[in-house]
């Protein structure tokens, strides 16, 4: 070995030694694998949701989320995380249905459907939780942590229940993937050829409303539906595949968990959830500018190269009449 | 008002209720966030008191965290809330001066309460060994109760129920709570208890068991009705969790 490489490897060996300490903290551990399962399982669930011109149900399920939750409280008296969960996603799936029935049976469009299921289920949630502030408990509180979550304190328990949610979802995709390709790309054709595309829609709607319960209460409302949709859109730049792309979001999406925490980590006053986010539009920004083929500066680059290549010049043919004037 | 206060948005009925009042008492320095433009309205038609205008600014604490104001949870210092016992005789002796003396002999009665009360608060406080008197809470209302009763103070929120917080700061606080042998942490009645719960399990890895010292009143006070639906009931509640967890 070289002094110069010698030299180097202690260097790291030193820079290991200031962050080991970090990392072997549990508090670290804990919310960097909830942020990164959370990642991956939104980031591949987003890219059927993406494709599917779906991405803003993922909002609406998680703000249906909050009448589920006021309706846990009030009917149990307590403020347990399972009990919120379900009934977070009964409340979703109550939601997901209501988008459904509305956008099949009425003339009214899904944007417009997303819109009026969003603001009315909210809104009654709203009104639950000053019912519940005026009831005199004066303990209602955490009630709306819960939807706008604090990525910070998650704990153990909170890794395992990503981890078996992404799990879950992850299985999912893989046996369905066939279905739900056909799903987000040619439904008619789908139907034509006699598969039950209704049951496939609930089902891609089942993993939504599941991916978002889960994330819900580590980066709320606002961050979870980010998490659904900027990996994919971001993956979109990269590939003409959907398997790569469902790879390449779920990637984008465990990095943007990781780097968020780490960041998180560095220095005090640094909320968790919203630095995820803000990771996860980097990567948006790095790959709507120099994707490959797609992004803006690569055409742009090509453009300009054509340009160059054949400048004014007349095409080739119309020189050669040019010359022999 | 039993929601957090710093949030609390007002309902029409609530608005039905201020404009049927003869008099609105409100505790000022900014502890009312979003109401303080009703106040201000109210305030051209019927008397409006903000309960801590009297208070020497000199006495106020001015942490850096709140941005230039003052810390608005006085009434966890009782010498300060003495003030705002005082300046309510005053506003009601002076709406309706035919019970002046009824309300002069109210207020009297009432502070006597409370000299007993922050004694009885120095003598509980006194039962922790000196090493142990840290308050650690998932939102530093306590500011002044520290100052009043010789406690240190931590929390991991900011000034606010607003303010968001990192990984770090959760880390900060597990290892001074492994440092330095904090027996117990306290979840207070309006701030979600998963903020502190991390905590606790943070230390219980490292080795050091902290328990759950209880909840506390902070912004709001219990149910109406009950012992802590009152000033003095939830004062006493809060010393008695504090002293029985840490001593």
């Amino acid at each position: 070995m070289t002094r110069k490489a010698a030299a180097d490897a202690e260097r790291t060996v030193n820079n290991l030694e200031s962050i080991l300490p970090l990392v072997l903290d549990k508090n670290f551990q804990w919310v960097m694998m909830a942020c990164v399962l959370l990642g991956i399982s939104s980031g591949m669930i987003g890219c059927f949701a993406l494709l599917k011109k779906y991405s803003l149900l993922g909002d609406t399920i998680a703000h249906a989320a909050l009448p589920g939750i006021a309706l846990a409280f009030m009917l149990t008296g307590t403020k347990s995380l399972d009990i919120f969960l379900i009934g977070a996603a009964i409340a979703g799936l109550l939601s997901a249905t209501c988008i459904r029935l509305i956008t099949y049976h009425t003339r009214i469009k899904q944007d417009t459907a997303l819109a009026i299921v969003l603001s009315v289920f909210f809104g009654f949630g709203t009104v639950l939780l000053t019912k519940i502030a005026q009831s005199g408990s004066g303990n209602q509180a955490g009630l709306d942590a819960f939807l706008f979550g604090k990525a910070a304190s998650l704990v153990s328990s909170d890794v395992w229940v990503m981890a078996i949610g992404t799990v879950i979802l992850i299985l999912l995709a893989g046996i369905f993937f066939k279905e739900l390709k056909l799903l987000a790309f040619d439904p008619d054709f789908g139907r034509g050829i006699g598969w039950p595309m209704h049951i496939l829609e609930g089902l891609l709607m089942l993993m939504l409303v599941l991916s978002v319960i889960i994330g819900l209460q580590a980066v709320g409302v606002v961050l979870m539906s980010a998490l659904l949709i900027i990996p994919a859109a971001a993956a979109r730049y990269w590939t003409e595949k959907l398997h790569v792309m469902l790879v390449i979001a779920a990637v984008f999406g465990a990095f943007s968990g990781f780097v968020g925490t780490i960041a998180s980590t560095l220095a005090p006053r640094m909320p968790t959830g919203p630095l995820i986010v803000l990771t996860a539009a980097g990567l948006f920004a790095v790959s709507a500018f120099f994707a490959p083929r797609r992004g803006w500066v690569t055409q742009w680059i090509r453009k300009f190269r054509w340009r160059r290549a054949f400048g004014n010049k007349r095409p080739v043919l119309n020189e050669k009449a040019a010359s022999q004037d | 008002m039993c929601v957090d206060p710093h949030l609390y948005k007002a309902t029409q009925s609530d608005i039905q209720k201020l404009e049927n009042a003869d008099i609105i008492f409100y505790n000022g320095l900014n502890l009312e966030g979003k109401l303080s433009d009703i106040f201000v309205r109210m305030g051209a038609k019927k008397p409006t008191v903000a309960v801590t205008e009297t208070i020497p600014p000199e006495k106020l604490r001015e942490p850096g965290e709140f941005d230039g104001h003052y810390d608005p949870h006085v009434w966890f210092d009782i010498s300060l809330w003495t003030y705002a016992v005082e300046r309510v005789r005053d506003a009601l002796m002076e709406l309706d001066p035919e019970h002046a003396e009824t309300y002069r002999q109210n207020a009297a009665a009432y502070m006597k309460q409370l000299q007993e009360l922050d004694g009885y608060a120095k003598e509980q406080i006194a039962q922790i060994p000196e090493r142990s008197r840290v308050l650690v809470t998932a939102h530093d209302a306590f500011g002044y109760f520290g100052q009043a009763y010789g406690m240190e103070v931590m929390g991991l929120q900011g000034i606010s129920t607003d303010a968001e917080y990192g990984v770090k700061d959760v880390q900060n606080l597990v290892n001074t709570l492994v440092e330095r042998q904090i027996k117990a942490v306290f979840i207070e009645s309006s701030v979600s208890p998963k903020a502190i719960e991390a905590v606790v399990e943070g230390a219980k890895e490292k080795g050091h068991d902290v328990v759950i010292g209880g909840e506390l009143f902070s912004d709001a006070l219990g149910a109406a009705g009950t012992p802590e639906g009152t000033y003095i009931g939830m004062f006493r509640y809060n010393i008695d969790t504090i002293v029985n967890a840490l001593k």
